[in-house]
């Protein structure tokens, strides 16, 4: 494949904490579009446009040094919940949520856009 | 899934593969070490393709309704009777639509790389204006008489606006984009395919009244 595909700039919601990290390099392993990088040890956001915050990232940090509001980047999904259709449809948003995942709670993946 | 809560609440350790199934042997023979490409997601031209007869499904939805029906409203007024105008402008408005939709579910799919910008509909915009420009020139013998003019400038406006939805709607199926970037994109792009379209519909009412 020819170059990197990515979307807009400066516009994602992820947030990672350095002071939090312990250096597991979990979210390296889940990023499916290598956001993260790992460099002695220390762990850093060296792509930030080309996250799609699906969440996985921060759902995987066990020190929760990562957030960023989870979603599908789905116009369609974005089309549905403005005309008020919501999870009848293929493309919805069902709810918001910012996911600094796991610790001891119950916190979840956010299950901010479902699409087929 | 996160991998930590399984080990604490099972006390069994989770190891993630790779991303495709297809590189699951080659994981495995590595001793379940997976290389930085087996954890990219790519969206490569054969995973694009794949992906349009769904696009081009979910428009034919809406064509079988407005398709006839533009084909119909075309024949209302203008200069000649209803089924010559339904037959002249109608079947340009019919083929304007389906080469828009093409435009915007075929086209800018397969070239998404090359295209310029990172919006998608930007993307299809400009895929739908080359395609606009080309309906155009089909029919620059009539550029002389003022509804055809008018006519030819709506659709000048209405197929890049419509193949901007369209391949707006393919950030859905795309392995990249984020719910963030798709928000901000659609705050732009909606208001003016909206603008675009209404102006287009405007000209063409404008159209069956003029000469």
């Amino acid at each position: 494949m020819m170059g990197r595909l990515e979307y807009l700039k400066n516009v994602v919601t992820l947030k990672f904490n350095r002071e939090k990290c312990v250096g597991c390099g979990m979210c390296l392993q889940v990023c499916p579009h290598a956001v993260m990088v790992k460099d002695d040890g220390a762990v850093a956001i060296d792509n930030r446009d080309a996250c799609m915050e699906c969440g996985a990232c921060a759902m995987n940090c066990p020190a929760q040094a990562i957030t960023v509001q989870t979603g599908v980047g789905c116009a369609t999904a974005v089309i549905n919940a403005a005309l008020g259709r919501r999870s009848s449809s293929c493309c919805s948003i069902d709810e918001q949520e910012t996911v600094p995942c796991s610790g001891s709670d119950d916190s979840r993946a956010g299950t901010g856009t479902g699409c087929c | 899934m996160a991998a930590h809560q399984v080990k604490r609440l099972s006390g069994f350790s989770v190891t993630y593969g790779p991303i495709k199934a297809a590189d699951i042997r080659a994981f495995i023979d590595a001793g379940l070490k997976a290389t930085p490409s087996m954890r990219r997601k790519t969206f490569g031209l054969r995973e694009r393709l794949v992906l349009i007869p769904v696009e081009l499904a979910e428009a034919f939805k809406y064509a079988l309704i407005i398709v006839p029906a533009v084909f119909l409203l075309a024949g209302l007024g203008g200069p000649g009777t209803f089924w010559a105008n339904a037959l002249h402008f109608g079947l340009f408005a019919v083929y304007a639509l389906l080469v828009a939709v093409f435009a915007g579910a075929v086209l800018t799919p397969i070239l998404l790389p090359w295209l310029p910008g990172r919006a998608f509909s930007m993307k299809g915009a400009l895929v739908g204006l080359v395609a606009a420009l080309g309906l155009a020139f089909a029919r620059a013998d009539a550029w002389g008489q003022l509804p055809e003019r008018l006519d030819i400038l709506a659709w000048m406006l209405i197929v890049p606006a419509l193949a901007a939805y369209v391949a707006m709607n393919f950030t859905g199926a795309s392995t990249y984009t984020s719910l963030s970037g798709v928000k901000r994109e659609m705050r732009v792009a909606v208001p003016l395919q909206i603008i675009a379209a209404v102006a287009g519909i405007g000209l063409l009412v404008g159209s069956r009244f003029a000469g």
